[in-house]
């Protein structure tokens, strides 16, 4: 359960599975543990920082009157075998996004 | 106490939506058991106007209604009316495809047919208990 983890150390982090190996039964998995997307290697930039970009964008509008409202929105990458969590930090998120892919 | 009883929901407003007359024969008798108050809708535009006109707790849609995938309308109308209302799809044709739009869709389950009735019952109760921490539903 390593996106449960991931949201019991930040409960607002967005978390996407990126796997090159998709199956149904990861993906179901995902569902189960509700991540916020399942992108196929390789990954297209654009569609990454999309997905991206409409998370960020919802969680804000979601959280911005809550307490981490006043929070900067620089990004961040953890990489756990063929996943990935992004912290809610968005110019990190796009400057590793066009570094990485 | 029974095993239906144990697992029991109170009175939880549940949307079905199957194309198959067969499981919408069946399938509300046996949430009903369990105390859900069931409507049924055996198509897209059924489920459509039922959701524009009732209040419901949870949904329970087959992925493929009128065309393949299209369960997955219902559940975005469902969510643009009552973003919290718990959202399970049912499908005998899983796919890499249909998964990753659960995804997408923030689907709460994705359940393959044919289902066993205790496992799903389970599974409509902790997500109705997600959703709504507040209300204690009979154990």
């Amino acid at each position: 359960m390593w996106s449960a983890a991931i949201r019991a150390i930040d409960p607002y982090c967005i978390v996407v599975v990126l796997t090159a190996y998709p199956d149904v039964e990861s993906a179901i998995e995902g569902i189960h543990e509700g991540v916020d997307g399942y992108i196929i290697k390789p990954a297209n930039a654009d569609t990454l920082v999309a997905l991206l970009s409409d998370k960020l964008a919802k969680q804000h509008r979601k959280t911005r009157d809550s307490q981490i409202s006043g929070h900067h929105l620089t990004a961040k990458f953890i990489w756990t075998n063929e996943k990935i969590a992004l912290l809610q930090y968005r110019a990190y998120v796009f400057l590793h996004a066009s570094r990485v892919y | 106490m029974s095993g239906e009883n144990d697992l029991s929901l109170g009175n939880k407003r549940v949307l079905l939506v199957d194309d198959e007359p067969r499981i919408r024969a069946t399938m509300p008798l046996v949430l009903r058991k369990y105390g859900f108050d069931v409507a049924v809708a055996a198509t897209v535009q059924e489920a459509f106007d039922k959701i524009q006109s009732q209040h419901f707790d949870l949904l329970l849609c087959d992925l493929n209604i009128d065309r393949v995938g299209d369960g997955f309308r219902v559940v975005r109308a469902m969510r643009d009316v009552n973003p919290q209302c718990v959202a399970i799809i049912i499908t005998g044709y899983p796919s890499l495809e249909t998964a990753i739009g659960g995804i997408h869709h923030a689907l709460d389950d994705y359940v393959l047919k044919p289902t066993n009735t205790n496992a799903l019952i389970a599974t409509m109760r902790e997500h109705l208990m997600a959703k709504h921490p507040g209300n204690n539903l009979p154990i």
